[in-house]
């Protein structure tokens, strides 16, 4: 392998894959990035057995091969180099990799490329084209409320799915880690009308998600039962899915809550922060009271004392006493981008659902909790 | 066997002979061609005689099937049907496996410990967890995932109670092979939620084998010497072989021999070597010859035959202990002995004391079955 490659493409290629490399690694050859030179491009692999960044990029192939190298060392060796230099790279015998650039020059260790591992290049079945805009927003509105629990790792990720909203064919996003759930929904692309239901590992929605900064225009995602891939143009990520059943989400969201609840989203949110200065670290807890047009936030704690406030709301309906979990009520707050927010209520210990007023295809359910 | 061989090439994961096991072996493919693999498997027996070897044959055959189940009889019959678990050294699975970069392969042993750098002398709860989020992910290569235990003995309680969780709910495609050298250790509930295989020691004749293949600089009768120290068991035999065991038996045997006279020099000189640091391995290593001689006699006493030599000049010490009768003196000395090392691990004493000690218990134990 012979191969001559720009600095910047270098390293920005490099950046992109490494993220995923672990700093510690017991076994040597999960530190490495694959480099495979092939007709005019170079391309980079790195995996940590759950997921793989494949990133390609041009580069001037005097003769092809593959090795592996420690991706860190690597990256660290190329940023330093200075801007605008060309990097040579050499794989003169098996075990060495020679970076050369003007007069600096490095060998590095290898490994062998069959040693390195395969996230199978399998057949998958199903396949759309997204926009990335599209796919950031239903990232962004639903991973905040992943599970992080282990136990139940079925939650540790988000249910994408085709579904139906209003008769309409949708393509959904479902996050729950059983005290909150976010419904995300964007219109259904061509193709993934039979798409099976899959859940997407929290570590590789945050990769997708970084990756997805870098792009305008569309994203190629196929699937099957057992895998997802991005195609970013350049990058392609795939991964393994969660192994699991996702809960029957439906269930959960009630349909005949009748105390509908207006408010203007950013006096909503600044209010409850404010309020929740007080309630204690441990619970978070406030207390919403409404009466007609009148939503009363307080908060009680024996150690830091009491909080109230009051906003004048649009409620029509009767009085009503119930809790929630402050931080919970700020992460849905901020998901909602418009300027009022609805809110679904029924008693005190049902769930309530949160909306934007504006963007039907977003919905939030909240539990309450007793105060 | 994992800490007896240090050269990676005899490590199980990386070795791609098995042999002595051909029954065992012959069981676990019946099972898959009938579909019928357990979801777990507890490979039983002494150690050192090829069962991390087996559970990683097992493992790297079932990651190589890709998608096929096991149980699928080939539609015309044309398929040629695997008569054994092996897969050759240069297959891209058995590369992945040997280096750990298997994405559908995990592996449980004892991990190094960066504070007290050393191996830990167990494996902990932690790495007992990694197989919840391992079986909760599809998987990666597209077939069976796969997680061997080596050994499920070091696991301690916290990781067996976590181990017991994964057993409970075992996944679709998923098997977990655990190696135990002393099943009756662990807890009953994981032993009854596993479908037990238990593998004999080795016979003379494939121990010859192996150790004709593993060491070289050993001429014939040195090595039946060390297969019948090690009992059935290369990764014994290899590792007193490396311990230098055969130097050190002919060194107990020479000390045994005046009893009930006690050679005192040679007692010290062997007290003093073995007090010095480093050399925590080497009295192990006598204090189990040691137990292993003096079982022999015990055994050979009950069953009224000569007690079997290992060595060639060791026949006349054999016999003049052993026909002054009284097995029973023999007995106690071996409880005497355990009793003693047991005792010397427990408060830390100086090794050498031990050892002192021991020759006489031995010397009168000797007396009395005079």
């Amino acid at each position: 392998m012979k191969i001559t490659i720009e600095r910047a493409t270098l390293l920005s290629a490099l950046g992109h894959v490494q993220n995923v490399v672990e700093r510690r690694n017991t076994i040597p050859i999960l530190s490495n990035v694959l480099l495979v030179a092939n007709g005019s491009d170079l391309s980079l692999t790195a995996t940590d057995l759950d997921l793989t960044i494949i990133e390609t990029v041009g580069a001037d192939v005097s003769q092809g091969g593959a090795t592996t190298t420690a991706a860190h060392t690597l990256h660290d060796i190329v940023r330093k180099l200075p801007d605008g230099a060309q990097i040579e790279l050499t794989l003169s015998d098996q075990s060495r990799l020679a970076v050369v650039a003007g007069r600096s020059s490095f060998a590095l260790p290898c490994l062998p490329k069959e040693d390195f591992p395969v996230l199978a290049e399998d057949t998958l079945p199903h396949s759309f084209s997204i926009a990335a805009d599209e796919l950031k927003r239903l990232i962004d509105k639903s991973r905040f409320a992943i599970s992080t629990e282990e136990t139940r790792y079925y939650l540790n990720g988000i249910y994408l799915h085709a579904a139906e909203a209003a008769g309409v064919p949708m393509l959904r996003a479902v996050a729950t880690d059983g005290h909150r759930l976010a419904q995300v929904d964007c219109p259904l692309p061509d193709g993934a009308a039979s798409m099976p239901g899959v859940i997407v590992p929290r570590k590789a929605v945050i990769e997708v998600r970084r990756l997805l900064d870098q792009v305008d225009g569309s994203v190629q995602v196929s699937l099957s039962e057992t895998k997802i891939r991005f195609a970013f143009g350049k990058s392609v990520l795939t991964t393994k899915l969660i192994d699991g059943t996702f809960p029957d989400y439906q269930r959960v969201i009630p349909s005949g809550n009748d105390k509908i609840l207006e408010v203007d989203r950013r006096q909503f949110a600044e209010a409850v922060d404010r309020v929740s200065t007080i309630s204690t670290e441990k619970s978070r807890s406030i207390k919403l009271t409404l009466e007609k047009d009148k939503l009363h936030l307080s908060a009680n704690s024996p150690d830091s004392g009491s909080a109230d406030e009051e906003l004048v709301v649009n409620y029509p309906g009767e009085d009503i006493e119930v809790g929630f979990n402050s931080r919970y009520l700020l992460d849905i707050a901020s998901q909602i981008n418009g300027d009022s927010a609805r809110l679904d209520l029924a008693d005190a210990v049902s769930p309530t659902i949160l909306r934007d007023v504006a963007d039907e295809r977003a919905l939030y359910v909240l539990m309450p909790m007793r105060v | 066997m994992s800490e007896t061989d240090s050269s990676p090439e005899l490590q199980p994961r990386f070795n791609p002979e098995l042999l002595g096991h051909e029954d065992a072996e012959a069981r676990l493919l019946r099972w898959w061609r009938s579909g019928r693999l357990p979801h777990a498997l507890l490979l039983t027996g002494p150690r050192g005689i090829g069962k991390a070897t087996l559970a990683y044959r097992l493992a790297r055959f079932v990651l190589a099937q890709g998608h096929d189940d096991g149980g699928a009889t080939p539609l015309l019959g044309a398929e040629a049907t695997p008569d054994s678990l092996f897969v050759p050294p240069d297959a891209p699975v058995f590369r992945r496996v040997a280096q750990g970069s298997h994405a559908d392969l995990a592996t449980l042993e004892r991990t190094y410990d960066e504070r007290a750098k050393r191996l830990r002398s167990e494996i902990v709860v932690d790495e007992v967890r990694r197989l919840r989020p391992f079986f909760g992910a599809t998987s990666g290569e597209g077939g069976w995932r796969v997680a061997v235990v080596d050994a499920v003995d070091e696991v301690n309680i916290n990781g067996a109670n976590a181990l017991l969780k994964q057993l409970e709910e075992p996944p679709q495609r998923g098997l977990l092979i655990l190696v135990a050298h002393a099943p009756g250790r662990l807890l009953p509930t994981i032993r009854s939620r596993c479908q037990n295989l238990a593998l004999r020691p080795l016979s003379s004749d494939v121990m010859a084998t192996i150790l004709g293949a593993r060491l070289h600089d050993y001429t014939d009768e040195e090595r039946l010497a060390l297969s019948v120290l090690a009992d059935g068991s290369v990764g014994r035999a290899v590792e007193l072989a490396g311990q230098g065991g055969l130097d050190l038996y002919r060194e107990l045997v020479s000390l045994l021999a005046p009893l009930p006279e006690l050679d005192v020099a040679g007692v010290h000189a062997l007290g003093d070597r073995l007090a010095r640091r480093g050399q925590e391995a080497t009295y192990r290593t006598l204090i189990d010859l040691l137990l292993d001689w003096l079982s022999r006699m015990v055994r050979a006493g009950a069953e009224e035959r000569r007690p079997v030599q290992i060595l060639g000049d060791e026949r006349s010490v054999i016999d003049r202990l052993w026909q002054s009768g009284r097995p029973i003196a023999w007995l106690d000395a071996w409880e005497n002995v355990r009793d003693l090392t047991a005792r010397g691990d427990a408060v830390n004493l100086d090794r050498k004391q031990v050892v002192i000690n021991i020759f006489t218990t031995l010397s009168n134990a000797a007396a009395t079955a005079r």
